[in-house]
């Protein structure tokens, strides 16, 4: 007996998903029509809704579902400041620290030269119109510290001091509350490596 | 883990990572570049997860020890160690680490042992992490590993004399085709003093080091590389152009 063409074609729409291959696209609509129909059903209202709504901001790239995200709307925030991150999820992050008062721009990757990854996979356009409008006096690059946040960083230190901007790296070091004793080697190593001057 | 008896296992193999993917929802494929095993493909299971003590361990360019096992395409890590002695790879020196990642990855067949270009690997890596702040020295590590990485692949050039057989000259120009090999050209190829210069291990700059650059250019795309441009070439350029925004 074959598939109905409508559960075959939910199949083969899960399998869009990072990680999902055939087996677990299967499994995933089987739970679905069959134990859960009414998630199902909101699942796919969640989906269309996110799609017809979300956009980019103009201003940082983020999603939104407005012209300007709250945080551009937000006139209190230090304009002379420009956080760049890889993703959505990096600005909640630093968001949730209250550290930060600038505003950000993200940029929703990262380059990857080994994965085919280049300059103009990134947001690369917009990050520029932002960090030149006038306002902006230092970028913060908080890309990840991995090989390809690193060679992003480095690019876009690159480009924006080319342009006269001000370009700042965050710092990587030992956890909060981080004893010597427990801190993974590389960790401590690089700490040592990129420590910083005390004598002022 | 538990491990079936009669699998196949390595310890303690020294090993480099060339670049890792993401693998199911909280995994990890490796591709690494082993002193024994030459190139592998390894899973890192659960490496995505929250807290995994093993994010801090799975860096590129660091020395690494690691344990796996399994007979297949894809084996399983079970253990990673870190090893001390290079800083991270940054700014223009990670650039020359990724490079040489990428013509790795595009010229070494797997499971195939390559322990003496291992070892000259990571003399590389060493070299690039020492002179992160000298761009010369940067692009003549390069180099050398480009002809190494050729000779391991059977690709022996021999820069003191043509493929017919005459001794290269210090004011004749020189390129490189598949089927002329070395070959002498009346301009626009690489002058045979920085041939000489760089067979005899010196570490040629300026001009000489432009010119080698772009023969090297010639023979690994005229013997190991396909049509395909290198990504990480690509990005070095692209940054050189804004460097000097006139050169
Ligand atoms: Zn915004």
């Amino acid at each position: 007996m074959s598939t109905p063409p409508s559960l075959q074609s939910l199949i083969n729409a899960l399998k869009v998903l990072p990680g999902v291959g055939p087996k677990s696209a299967q499994r995933m609509a089987f739970h679905l029509v069959q134990r859960d129909p009414a998630g199902a059903v909101q699942l796919a209202q969640a989906i269309i809704d996110a799609q017809g709504k979300l956009q980019h901001c103009r201003l940082c790239n983020t999603f939104a579902e407005t012209e300007l995200c709250d945080i551009c709307l937000d006139e209190q925030r230090n304009h002379s400041q420009l956080c760049v991150v890889e993703m959505p999820t990096d600005l909640w992050s630093i968001e949730a620290t209250r550290a930060f008062e600038g505003r950000y721009f993200v940029l929703m990757g990262r380059l990857s030269p080994l994965d085919g990854i280049g300059v103009n996979d990134i947001a690369l356009k917009p990050l520029l119109a932002r960090a030149l409008d006038g306002e902006v006096e230092e970028v913060i690059l908080a890309t990840n510290f991995t090989t390809e946040g690193e060679a992003t960083a480095y690019y876009l230190a690159e480009l924006l001091r080319a342009r006269g901007l001000r370009v700042s790296r965050i710092a990587r070091g030992l956890p909060v509350g981080g004893e010597l004793e427990h801190a993974d080697p590389a960790t401590l190593a690089q700490a040592l490596i990129e420590r910083r001057d005390n004598t002022a | 883990m538990k491990v079936p008896r009669g699998t196949p296992r390595v310890n303690q193999q020294p090993a480099f990572i060339l670049h890792q993917y993401p693998y199911r929802e909280t995994s990890r494929l490796l591709d690494v570049f082993s002193r024994d095993h030459g190139r592998i493909t390894l899973v890192a299971r659960g490496v995505q997860r929250h807290g995994s003590q093993l994010r801090g361990v799975l860096l590129g360019h660091q020395p690494l020890l690691l344990d796996w096992f399994g007979g297949g395409e894809v084996k399983t890590l079970h253990a990673a160690h870190w090893q001390p002695g290079i800083p991270q790879l940054r700014e223009v020196a990670l650039l020359c680490g990724l490079y040489a990642n990428e013509l790795l990855q595009r010229i070494l067949p797997r499971e195939i042992q390559a322990s003496l270009l291992f070892a000259e690997y990571f003399q590389l890596v060493k070299c690039l992490a020492r002179n992160a702040g000298n761009p010369a020295m940067l692009e003549f590590a390069l180099r050398q590993f480009e002809g190494q990485l050729l000779a391991s692949q059977g690709v022996a050039i021999d820069w003191r004399n043509t493929a017919e057989g005459a001794p290269v000259s210090p004011d004749c120009f020189y390129a490189f085709s598949v089927d002329r090999g070395l070959h002498e050209t009346p301009s626009e190829g690489a002058r045979g003093q920085a041939l000489l210069a760089f067979a005899d291990g010196q570490a040629v700059q300026g001009w000489q080091m432009q010119e080698m650059k772009r023969l090297m250019r010639q023979v690994l795309s005229a013997t190991l590389l396909d049509s395909q441009p290198l990504q990480t070439r690509n990005l070095m350029q692209e940054i050189q152009r804004m460097v000097q925004p006139l050169a």
